[in-house]
């Protein structure tokens, strides 16, 4: 029985490992269609490679001018080094889409927040230089009846006496304290 | 050759540049057909491994990776080049320019040249595999690792476009047969 050409082929370029490769080589020698096949595959071989030897001989006069070329680029700013802040780094596309969109909302939240300090600093500051227009003792009373008088809307800057806080008298003492729980007899 | 590298980068460079020039000249010359164009691209791809010289373990991955550059660079020129052609075609009526002069032609063979036109005229999976076999001189393992197929793929592939070279000489009436 003949061998399957692809494995008649893979023959031919030496890729059949022992045995299998002396197996098929005595199978050739004895048949006709397979000898004509590899006669084919062979010829096609030498067909192809047979411009090798021209090709060749370019090659020998560009490897001189591509050494060169190389040389000169290399030497006149071509990284070979692999600077850090030139180099590339290959970053798959859902990661690099994944980043840019994550840049993009911190940038927002960032702004964002930037603008509320800028409101709560406006605030602050619109408060010191507010103008007083009540005096110590002031009730209120007298506060709710000032806002209800405004047409639009006002800031109100109330500053306690510093005594009002209170301060710490006596002496300390431990306070104990019982938990009761239902049903239980502790 | 490099100015910015170490003595053992430089040698190992030279040494991956001695070993494939030739090589990958060949498969660039046999896919673009023109020297000068083999030329830019093997010298465009070795800039490449150049640039990229850290990120490569050892030198066959270097290797490798190079062949793979040098085939899709020389595919793109050939793509470039088909394009150009069809605008100069339709406004100046040129005829291809990139193949050699009459009296080469004469000496290599009316036979030689029909298959070098046929295996053009093969599915590129079939034919790359092909040139790399025939002129890279890569076997069906190292073919695989540049093209990222497994071996048996690339034993199969062989076959079917050596059958397809000769199927084409038989209907055009060239009989690849014949020594």
């Amino acid at each position: 029985m003949c061998p399957d050409h692809e494995l008649v082929s893979a023959w031919i370029d030496g890729e059949v490992p022992s045995p299998w490769r002396e197996t098929i080589e005595r199978h050739i020698e004895t048949c006709a269609t397979c000898s004509g096949f590899v006669a084919t595959m062979r010829r096609t071989h030498v067909l192809l490679s047979s411009d090798v030897d021209g090709i060749d001989a370019s090659a020998d006069a560009a490897r001189v001018r591509v050494e060169e070329r190389l040389g000169f680029a290399v030497s006149h700013g071509i990284s070979t080094t692999g600077r850090f802040w030139t180099r590339r780094f290959p970053v798959p596309f859902p990661v690099a889409a994944a980043a840019a969109l994550a840049l993009a909302v911190l940038g927002f939240a960032l702004a964002d927040s930037g603008r509320r300090n800028a409101d709560l600093r406006m605030a602050v500051q619109r408060a010191y230089e507010a103008t007083p227009v009540a005096t110590s003792g002031m009730g209120i009373e007298s506060i709710i009846e000032y806002i209800s008088r405004q047409n639009s809307a006002v800031n109100i800057n109330i500053t306690l006496p510093a005594e009002a806080f209170g301060s710490v008298t006596g002496d300390p003492f431990i306070v104990r304290e019982a938990d009761y729980q239902a049903g239980s007899r502790q | 050759m490099f100015n910015n590298r170490s003595g053992a980068d430089n040698a190992a460079f030279k040494a991956l540049y001695d070993e494939t020039f030739t090589m990958l000249f060949r498969v660039a010359r046999r896919i673009t057909n023109s020297d000068e164009a083999a030329e830019d691209v093997v010298h465009d791809s070795y800039i490449k491994v150049v640039e990229r010289w850290g990120i490569f373990p050892t030198r066959d991955d270097a290797k490798y990776w190079l062949i793979r550059v040098v085939k899709n660079n020389a595919l793109n020129w050939i793509k470039r080049k088909g394009r150009e052609q069809k605008v100069y075609q339709r406004y100046f009526k040129e005829v291809d320019a990139v193949s050699e002069s009459p009296e080469e032609e004469t000496l290599k063979g009316e036979v030689t040249r029909d298959m070098r036109r046929y295996l053009d005229k093969l599915p590129e999976k079939f034919r790359m595999v092909l040139v790399l076999k025939e002129y890279g001189m890569l076997n069906y393992k190292e073919i695989g690792r540049v093209l990222g197929i497994a071996e048996g793929n690339v034993k199969v592939r062989v076959f079917r476009a050596r059958e397809a070279l000769a199927e084409m000489m038989r209907e055009e009436g060239s009989d690849v047969s014949r020594p």
